[in-house]
């Protein structure tokens, strides 16, 4: 383990993987200062054009932009009151205040090293999940990835915002869409309507844009986040770091709550956010909190980062994403031709031990980045982001454009990404779908090769009986708890007509 | 606002509430056209898989659809305006309302968009949609709408011929 973590050392720090990590760092910094735009956007837009480059290299970017995501984001929400991503609505109750009296730098020097030391504590969450479920997921057989895969799946499903019911729902639809194109045991076509163009399934790049992508730049497009009040960057940044260090036990707390968050599929950085804050909020000292507590700031800023590292614990290892951002490392994996369970602590083991140093690694120079260029990005931040969308539509073209260089892709493209807007509407979670759809072909190669070694005694197994009863659980808990849900419709709360200062979840469930 | 127009948000903002029971009924039906059109399938071994997902599919959707009628019945009394205190209505409806329209304006837009590429190719189509979306949707000066949409299409054709993209 320790020799592959250093091999994987090695990879990274080879220049022109580093160079990648920094530029994929550069545009999740920009990304995180646009309220409106998140780290799944962020990724979709750029998983087109990291295809054919090699595994470590684009994998080394992903993450380098995911990973600091989460850092910038803070400057709208302190300077501004906006979010930059979900994951930062409650660093606004103290980091706001702050701006506002005139200690904007002292809140985001805070919240920078808190969110580089919650990002680091993630990727040792990462190493140290690597290590310890290394010998369980190499035990597994086809019966149990078969359903520990529908298990994530309905987890993600019920745990989503939304109606849980819908939620599975979604998962459903994408398992349905995965099936699109040729079989993967013999090859034979399924659901293509005699189009030659559907032989190859859809790609997964243009339904991964399509449908998280669209429904944002929609939101971005007919909701005006132009600012009238724009709060002024003064100095501090230092006093800042240097009061967040003086924090250490509630940094180190908050992070671990986040990566322990963070494992659990279905939960988003906005849940995270406000649960390490509510957290924070118990104890004498933090009676002031939401007045301009740099308390405030420091623990939902680390928990936010640490929750990353957390994530992909499952996404890796199980192929059960723990986030949207999780949902698109698993789409990348795909792309890559690698596939997320036992062989990412197998033959792939220096994949996954890349991607916990570039996590760490991107979330140090994130840090840096921002405090080397915050008036600039204080700047950046107050970009009206209708202005963007034009751009980013037609850069989203080219990308889908390119996945199999067919006018189908620019349809499918559009037609999901309606799809996508329907179901923002509708307050059903995207996530699913987007795992439903990923875990469709491996789930049914497990299920093939379960019947083909095991005929149906697989059924009788003890892990497939336990596991078939928590889906059963689940299902029955979700069908109980949609019945008593409100109607968001009719509460007007649905989608894009939420008010424009709420931000799109981090992971846009 | 006039008793007219509240009037008029009032039964737009009823056909929004319906959305999700119409939603919820759309993907049951195309589950249940996926089941069965999975029934015919050979071999067997690649019938299961589509199969037990359609049926899923048709079963979760029947029990939504049904949850968002009996929800949307309930609530219906909530959504008329005289069981409201009339101010709170007008402003929740005005909210509601106007990113709806414009969510319709921007889909129909990139409806358009897809149908010109496909019939009068990628270049002039999106010269045209960003214009129209960088003048209308992002309210810039005629300058900068031709500056922006300059850049943009540059941008375009360097990229093509960088990834080696044959445009439609």
């Amino acid at each position: 383990m320790l020799e592959a973590a250093l091999e994987a050392l090695s990879i990274i720090l080879d220049p022109s993987r580093f160079g990648w990590i920094v530029l994929g760092v550069a545009m999740g910094l920009v990304v995180g200062l646009i309220p409106g735009l998140n780290g799944v956007t962020g990724m979709s837009l750029l998983l087109p054009f990291v295809f054919g480059m090699d595994p470590a290299s684009g994998i080394a970017m992903l993450i380098g932009l995911l990973a600091v995501v989460s850092t910038s984001d803070t400057f709208p929400a302190v300077l501004i009151g906006i979010p930059g991503t979900a994951g930062a609505q409650a660093t606004i109750m103290d980091g706001y205040p702050l701006a506002r009296s005139g200690q904007a730098g002292r809140a985001l020097g805070a919240a920078f090293i808190s969110s580089m030391l919650g990002g680091v504590f993630g990727a040792i969450i990462l190493f140290a999940g690597i290590w310890a479920a290394r010998p369980l997921i190499l035990s597994m057989r086809s019966p149990d990835l078969f359903i520990l895969a529908l298990l994530g799946l309905c987890l993600v499903g019920v745990l989503s915002r939304g109606k849980p019911v819908a939620g599975i729902l979604s998962g459903a639809m994408g398992l349905l869409l995965g099936t699109i194109g040729s079989a993967p045991a013999t090859g034979a076509p399924r659901f293509t309507f005699g189009d030659t163009y559907l032989y190859g399934g859809i790609p997964l790049a243009v339904l991964a844009m399509g449908l998280f992508a669209i429904p944002e730049l929609t939101r971005l497009m007919t909701t005006d986040t132009s600012v009238a009040r724009a709060g002024k960057l003064q100095g501090g940044l230092l006093s800042g770091a240097r009061e967040a260090l003086r924090h250490k036990r509630l940094m180190l707390r908050s992070s671990a709550l986040g990566a322990g968050l963070g494992i659990i599929p279905g939960i988003g950085g906005s849940v995270v956010d406000w649960i390490t804050y509510a957290v924070a909020t118990k104890g004498k000292e933090n009676e002031e909190l939401g007045s301009g507590n740099i308390r405030g700031v420091i623990a939902p800023e680390s928990a936010n980062n640490a929750k990353d590292g957390g994530g992909l614990v499952p996404t890796l290892l199980f192929g059960i994403p723990g986030s949207g951002g999780g949902a698109m490392m698993l789409v990348a994996l795909t792309l890559f031709g690698i596939e997320a369970g036992p062989s990412m602590v197998g033959e792939n083991l220096p994949i996954t031990l890349t991607i916990a140093w570039t996590l760490a690694i991107a979330n140090i120079i994130g840090a840096a980045a921002c405090f080397a260029f915050a008036p600039l990005a204080a700047r950046v931040s107050l970009i009206p982001g209708r202005k963007l969308v034009p751009v980013l539509l037609v850069f989203m073209v080219i990308a889908a454009y390119q996945s199999s260089g067919h006018i189908g892709d620019v349809i499918l493209f559009f037609a999901i990404g309606i799809l996508g807007l329907a179901m923002v509407r509708a307050g059903w979670p995207r996530p699913p779908l987007m795992i439903g759809f990923v875990l469709a072909g491996p789930a049914e190669r497990y299920l093939h090769l379960s019947i083909t070694r095991y005929g149906w005694d697989w059924l009788a197994f003890p892990s497939v009986i336990v596991c078939t009863a928590l889906i059963v659980g689940v299902c029955a808990y979700a069908a109980v708890r949609t019945r008593k849900a409100p109607d968001a419709a009719i509460l007007g709360v649905v989608g894009p007509s939420d008010p424009s200062n709420v931000a799109p979840d981090s992971d846009a469930r | 606002m006039t008793d007219a127009d509240g009037i008029a948000l009032h039964k737009a903002s009823r056909w929004q509430s319906l959305y999700p029971v119409g939603f919820a009924a759309l993907v049951t039906c195309v589950c249940g056209i996926a089941l069965y059109a999975s029934l015919p399938l050979v071999p067997l071994s690649i019938r299961y898989f589509p199969l037990a997902a359609a049926l899923l599919g048709v079963v979760l959707g029947s029990y939504l659809t049904a949850v968002e009628i009996l929800s949307y019945r309930r609530n219906k009394a909530l959504a008329k305006p005289e069981t409201r205190a009339r101010a709170q209505f007008e402003v929740e409806a005005d909210e509601d309302e106007r990113p709806f329209r414009y969510e319709l304006y921007f889909v129909m837009s990139l409806i358009v968009y897809t149908i010109s590429v496909m019939l009068f190719g990628y270049f002039p189509s999106s010269a045209l949609f960003l214009i129209a979306l960088l003048k209308v949707g992002a309210r810039l000066s005629w300058l900068m709408t031709a500056i922006s949409t300059a850049a943009c299409l540059g941008v375009i054709a360097i990229a093509g011929e960088l990834l080696e993209l044959r445009w439609p």
